[in-house]
């Protein structure tokens, strides 16, 4: 049986992107260029390395939750290397709703280990890979900086925790969310550019609805003072910083 | 509303800031709620007593037999579960940390009460609250409004005014976890900082623009007499002058101080990302053209080596 592994991905404007609103009062994410999430692309990276090193043995599948503009970013992934690829046809809303959709997922088809980014730098909630695992009953572990799946039946892990970084070794099955350095992003090459036009994106329905119901969104444009201070008067500005330490 | 558990920080002894808001929240549960409110503040460190702000029916709990490696197992987040069971909690507020993480998505789940993360600010009805969470790394907002029954996890940045400014002393009860079954570790490699970064009150930073990791002694004193954490960008970070666990910014700790004094770093957008929390932000780079003025509420144009020993010697 070979191991399989899911790799969940968001699809994300880019981090320079500038962030307005729509008609109907919510963020606009039309025109903007979306890209894999960074953390994500880590996760994706890490199962690749993990596939080269033994290609008959291991299936890689993504999924990702969004509407017909993500195909492009699936895409790039399926030419990176993995093997096929799942899409919910619906927006990603909140954490939960897209936990349960990978849960639900994940029940129906069996796999071996979930992977995905620590946090997705649109909603930085980082809770759906706690979600996933709470779900499933999981093991779960976050930030994983490194990882070795040994024998197919359990990983050896590096993971930030509240006292520092943690080498432990868990088996599987296991949700882990990802970050730097865990592998090196990857471009796809011409040949993983052909290939990846002969693989499926499975189009799945919804089986969740949304838990959160948003009114609207708001751009914060918070405004600095821009005060500027010339070398001369840096006693001036040594003032204002001792009367913030004081407030 | 019936019962409320919260998770609560010790910083240096004493309760966090953003606990210290988490628990004025709490003082404007309990005004606007006919019938008392039973509450219990859960901690993670050592601690037989500390001072609150005053809230009524309170109880401290200190979760005893945590793993060295500071990570929660599945079965001991089991019997953090059947504890907040048979309490019959209905609303449960904490800050931001994989440990929090791990408790509250569970009790989403199992107690199925929605979990609104990323809170920047609330304000209370008689049956809803309206609240402000933080999207797109607090370049945007977003509003909603949820019945009392949720999890609520809060940003760096949420603040809540103190109802009344009386203090009153809780002693804590133990609440002993199983030992951790679910991994085996081989080695722990502990971090000094890092965990108190995120809730420092004031924040020194520094960048490339000081050269060599040698000159970090005087970011270090400045830090000293202002009583603040340090901090660096991800590129001091990526070539290890500073650990990783001081890296602020898009893919490190997001920080919220009410001072941020940026030494030498530039101001990329994905620095900003992590500091745009920050009250007041003064930036010192010798680069007038630096993005970062565009961002700071006092900036001088400055050598750092020249600027900073002399706010040292001045403050």
């Amino acid at each position: 049986m070979p191991m399989k592994i899911l790799v969940c991905i968001s699809a994300v404007p880019d981090t320079t992107s500038k962030i307005s609103l729509s008609s109907n009062n919510f963020v606009n994410l039309d025109g903007l260029t979306l890209i894999t999430g960074p953390y994500e692309d880590y996760a994706l990276s890490r199962a690749i390395e993990i596939k080269e090193a033994d290609p008959n043995n291991i299936e890689i599948v993504i999924f990702h939750v969004g509407p017909e503009s993500s195909e492009a970013i699936i895409r790039k992934c399926l030419a990176l290397g993995a093997d096929s690829a799942v899409r919910v046809n619906t927006k990603a809303n909140d954490s939960f709703q897209v936990a349960q959709e990978i849960a639900c997922f994940v029940k129906e088809n069996s796999f071996d280990l979930i992977l995905m980014g620590k946090e997705s730098i649109d909603y930085n909630t980082g809770l759906v890979h706690q979600y996933t695992a709470s779900l499933l009953g999981w093991n779960h572990f976050s930030p994983v900086m490194n990882l070795d799946v040994i024998n197919n039946s359990t990983c050896s892990i590096k993971v930030e925790s509240s006292v520092g970084t943690v080498q432990l070794s868990s088996d599987l099955p296991l949700v882990l969310g990802c970050q730097e350095p865990i592998a090196e992003w990857k471009i796809p090459s011409m040949r993983g550019i052909m290939a990846a036009r002969a693989k499926s994106i499975v189009l799945r329905e919804p089986q969740i609805d949304f838990g959160l119901a948003y009114i609207n969104d708001e751009v914060n444009d918070q405004k600095r003072k821009g005060q500027m201070f010339q070398r001369e008067n840096l006693n001036e500005l040594i003032e204002i910083i001792k009367k913030e330490v004081r407030a | 509303m019936k019962n409320i558990a919260a998770f609560i920080d010790i910083n240096a002894g004493k309760l966090s800031s953003r606990s210290a808001s988490i628990i004025h929240l709490i003082q404007g549960l309990q005004q606007i709620n006919e019938t008392p409110i039973k509450v219990d503040l859960y901690v993670f460190s050592p601690i037989d007593q500390i001072e609150i702000p005053t809230v009524s029916s309170v109880s401290l709990l200190e979760i005893v037999n945590l793993d060295d490696s500071g990570i929660l197992s599945r079965n001991q987040i089991d019997a953090i579960l059947s504890k907040f069971n048979s309490e019959g909690y209905d609303l449960l507020l904490g800050y931001k940390s994989t440990f929090v993480d791990s408790i509250m998505t569970r009790a989403s789940t199992e107690l199925k009460l929605p979990l609104i993360p990323q809170i920047v600010s609330i304000d209370l009805a008689p049956t809803e609250m309206m609240i402000k969470q933080s999207i797109f790394s607090g370049k945007a907002l977003s509003n909603l409004k949820i019945g009392y029954a949720s999890v609520l996890q809060f940003n760096p940045s949420f603040e809540y005014k103190s109802l009344h400014d009386s203090l009153i002393k809780v002693e804590s009860e133990k609440l002993a976890l199983p030992n951790s079954t679910s991994f085996s570790v081989s080695a722990i490699n502990k971090v000094p900082q890092g965990a108190n970064l995120a809730d420092a009150n004031y924040v020194v930073g520094a960048g490339r623009g000081l050269k060599d990791p040698s000159n970090w002694g005087m970011i270090e004193e400045l830090a000293t007499k202002l009583g603040a954490a340090t901090a660096c960008s991800k590129p001091v970070s990526d070539i290890n002058w500073r650990p990783h666990s001081e890296h602020v910014g898009q893919t490190g700790i997001k920080i919220a101080p009410k001072l941020y004094i940026a030494c030498g770093i530039s101001g990329a957008i994905q620095h900003l990302a992590g500091v745009n929390g920050s009250k007041t932000i003064v930036v010192i780079n010798n680069d007038p053209e630096a993005p970062f003025f565009k961002y700071a509420d006092y900036g001088i144009v400055g050598d750092v080596f020249d600027v900073i020993p002399e706010i040292v010697k001045n403050l």
